[in-house]
């Protein structure tokens, strides 16, 4: 039997696609922070760039992010995350804005089949990704990055609640007339 | 405890100091998420006792010397505000907050499932911001409610109760004055549903008797602890719905 918990951190999976930040660079591997307990590692070979031992700074630093894959988790928790798997999307991530919500909230953000994310990517035209370790990363002009942002948290806070795709479009609604009032 | 003294602890209709029966709690509330920045957390009153838990974790265990390689390990650190007593205590860990700490984790381990995150540490901290008898089990009993409102995966809620000899009598939950000056002190947690004893200490003299009475009265009084244990977990969850329900 399983319990799935309002809180907890996240485990990494093998074929999660997760957003992390580069905490260290090796001479031929960066770490990772997922904001799972473990730390994840990249290694240079795993990456679509042409990279030499020694100089992997210039590609990827401390502080940046990537949306990565998780290729392989072994039985001490030590994983390993990917960016070479064509379209799929995985890349370092440039611009935007990060923010954080507990990994058990992801697949309510996310909605049904992407019914809630696509919902608030078209209304308020940002760019966003969501990473199953609960990391999102949103892009696209700072009001409408805000109005996602202050979206995204609603969620995490009624996630366990009914009726909450009505309440959002009521939302999504309100926030969007706002600024169109504010812009005239 | 035994301390020779001429307060009446029971007076002449069997009640207590504070007017108790022998088998009547202290008001105990309960309250989680009191902390922003911890990953859960719990706040206890308990009769006079305020006790603030934060749980941290499962997050990788240092110093690495302390990792295993096969389960998490549990860091509880029991510490008493200076003003927190009477006199001022002296601030920093000394003999008695270590043991507890010690006694805590080990207790908390038993709940854990501590084989689904090997290498990690678990951190629990516990404040009492003022002590007032029986700190070590509401300590346990608030950690385990933190821990649970940190989305860790237990097996059981782990609820402490003590029981006691006052005046040759047994009654349960001692206040301070009959900590002090009674004849003895039995701290007791089990696991809420198995009721398995993941600690029990005694200071003082009992028959066995009187220890297997005191145990039996602890176990009755942990299911209506675990009550509120669990209303407490639940509470923030069912508020919010109705409210939303009502709007």
């Amino acid at each position: 039997m399983d319990v799935v918990p309002f809180h907890g951190s996240y485990f990494p999976r093998r074929n999660d696609k997760v957003i992390g930040k580069v905490i260290e660079v090796g001479p031929s591997m960066w770490t990772v922070d997922i904001r799972s307990p473990y730390l994840t590692m990249l290694h240079m070979n795993d990456t679509p760039w042409k990279t030499f031992s020694g100089e992997i700074k210039k590609f990827l630093n401390t502080g940046d992010y990537v949306y990565a894959k998780v290729m392989n988790v072994n039985e001490v928790k030590e994983s390993w995350i990917t960016l070479k798997e064509p379209g799929q999307g995985l890349r370092k991530l440039e611009g935007g804005h990060i923010m954080y919500v507990p990994a058990p909230k992801v697949p309510r953000i996310i909605g049904k089949t992407g019914s809630m994310v696509n919902m608030i990517k078209d209304a308020t035209s940002t760019r966003i990704i969501i990473g199953q370790n609960g990391l999102i990363w949103i892009d696209g002009a700072p009001e409408d990055v805000l109005i996602a942002d202050e979206a995204i948290k609603m969620i995490e806070r009624e996630a366990h609640t009914t009726g909450l795709t009505d309440r959002m479009v009521e939302f999504l609604k309100k926030a969007k007339g706002e600024i169109n009032g504010n812009t005239q | 405890m035994g301390t020779p003294s001429n307060i009446k602890l029971i007076d002449e209709n069997g009640l207590r100091l504070d007017g108790r029966g022998d088998e009547e709690l202290r008001p105990i509330k309960i309250t989680t998420d009191v902390l922003e920045r911890a990953d859960g957390s719990a706040f206890i009153e308990w009769g006079g006792n305020k006790i603030l838990v934060a749980v941290y974790g499962p997050r990788e265990a240092y110093p690495k010397h302390t990792q295993d390689i096969e389960k998490a390990v549990i860091k509880a650190r029991y510490n008493m505000a200076a003003f927190s007593v009477d006199e001022r205590k002296r601030p920093g860990p000394d003999r008695r907050s270590m043991e507890i700490s010690k006694v805590i984790s080990e207790a908390l381990s038993a709940a854990v499932m501590l084989e689904q995150f090997p290498r990690t540490q678990i951190d629990v901290f516990i404040e009492v911001i003022q002590a007032d008898a029986g700190t070590r089990i509401a300590s346990l009993t608030a950690a385990s409610v933190a821990l649970a409102n940190a989305g860790i995966p237990m097996k059981d809620l782990v609820v402490g109760c003590t029981a006691g000899k006052v005046e040759g009598r047994i009654v349960l939950d001692l206040s301070k004055e009959e900590d002090n000056f009674g004849n003895a002190d039995l701290p007791m947690a089990v696991l809420s549903k198995t009721d398995e004893i993941v600690l029990i200490q005694m200071d003082g003299e009992l028959t066995k008797d009187e220890l297997n009475k005191g145990m039996e009265m602890i176990l009755k009084a942990t299911k209506r602890i675990n009550e509120i244990q669990r209303k407490a977990l639940s509470e923030k969850y069912t508020i919010a719905q109705n409210k939303e329900e009502g709007e």
